[in-house]
């Protein structure tokens, strides 16, 4: 059993780790890893068949291959398909999260034994909005 | 002074006015009954009180007198709602050592109330498969084990069977005698007449009676005999 006299840090932990439970066990977590998967897997395959073609393994120029490197050309494509899924789909796995506390009640608990308003609670959304808004578009990361 | 006051509270759903004035207080270490047929705004009433809702009119005020506004609440009262069904895939243990961290609350009550709920048989168990009447003992576990002195519960006794609910009854007596006060939305008229000091009887948003089984006797002119059921007739 925990410490009851938990400061303010260890209760924003707790309540952390109670929202990534919740995210591992959610529905739309499971759709998010089922529609991201084969997404980043078909960006993997194309871009090794696209730098197997572009290094020369088919009878092209020797001097492209020498310009070319499998970080840039393979892993950075692969996970740049990554980014573009998580950012489009990530938001609607966190608002379905948000949306079954309130659903099944367990917000109207929450709210209650905030330790902080719910101008404060809401601070770390805030942020993570502004957070995607400013995120580098994925040709920007390449 | 009371320990709550609570003085004319309104809220208006659109048309609907669903409390029109609510007045009651709620004094140290008694068992307050909230009575009233459906739609007469119980559940509104506790929401407002809890500052889940944001009331339209009307104070609730503290020990010292003070407006307690809706934003402060959280120190001075918690707020069981009625089916709720939270967190399904987290186990009975994980919730409890979260709601624990989450309000503070001591060891002393914890474990008592632990025991009477019979806690520890379902810790392993996530909520979700849980019964309707276990869930609602583990939800019961969580509000009355948080420190504010002020309990309100929409339905405690729903889902209990007779053993629980008698179990249940007597910690809510013990929880009364230590000084905390309990706020009980109640439908079971019998239960209502087991476990209130006090009653307060609502009707379509207005409070329209208030005090002992006794007192509301004499308001509504029934024998001394008479149960609650027919006094909450003669009144509602």
């Amino acid at each position: 059993m925990p410490s009851p006299d938990a400061g303010a840090g260890t209760r924003l932990r707790w309540l952390a780790a109670k929202d990534w439970r919740e995210l591992l066990a959610s529905r739309a977590m499971l759709v998010f890893a089922l529609c991201i998967g084969p997404l980043v897997g078909h960006a993997f395959t194309t871009t090794v068949s696209l730098y197997a073609e572009a290094s020369g393994a088919g009878g092209g120029p020797a001097a492209l291959a020498q310009g070319l490197s499998p970080l840039d050309d393979i892993v950075v494509p692969t996970f740049g398909a990554y980014a573009i899924a998580a950012m489009l789909l990530f938001p609607f796995v966190g608002i379905r999260a948000v949306a079954a506390e309130k659903e099944n009640g367990a917000l109207s608990l929450l709210v209650q034994r905030s330790p902080w308003s719910a101008r404060r609670a809401c601070a770390p959304c805030g942020c993570l909005r502004v957070r995607i808004r400013s995120s580098p578009a994925p040709h920007c990361i390449e | 002074m009371s320990r709550l006051t609570v003085d004319r509270l309104r809220k208006r759903f659109g048309q609907i006015e669903a409390l029109r004035a609510a007045t009651f207080r709620v004094e140290p270490g008694e068992v307050l009954g909230l009575l009233g047929p459906n739609g007469a705004g119980k559940s509104t009433l506790l929401s407002c009180l809890a500052g889940l809702l944001l009331a339209d009119g009307g104070d609730v005020r503290g020990e010292d007198g003070q407006i307690i506004e809706p934003t402060r609440r959280r120190d001075a009262l918690v707020y069981l709602p009625d089916a709720i069904r939270p967190w399904p895939d987290q186990t009975t243990e994980w919730v409890l050592s979260f709601w624990r961290v989450m309000t503070g609350a001591s060891d002393d009550g914890w474990h008592d109330i632990a025991q009477v709920l019979g806690l520890d048989e379902l810790r392993g168990r996530q909520l979700g498969t849980l019964s309707k009447g276990e869930r609602k003992r583990v939800l019961l576990g969580l509000t009355l084990a948080s420190p504010p002195p002020v309990v309100l519960m929409d339905e405690p006794f729903d889902g209990l069977d007779l053993r629980q609910t008698r179990a249940t009854i007597a910690m809510f007596r013990e929880l009364a005698a230590s000084g905390r006060s309990l706020v009980l939305s109640i439908h079971s008229m019998p239960d209502a007449a087991r476990v209130c000091d006090r009653l307060v009887l609502l009707n379509d948003g207005t409070t329209i009676a208030e005090g002992t089984l006794q007192e509301l006797r004499s308001l509504a002119g029934v024998d001394d005999g008479a149960d609650l059921e027919d006094v909450f007739l003669a009144l509602a």
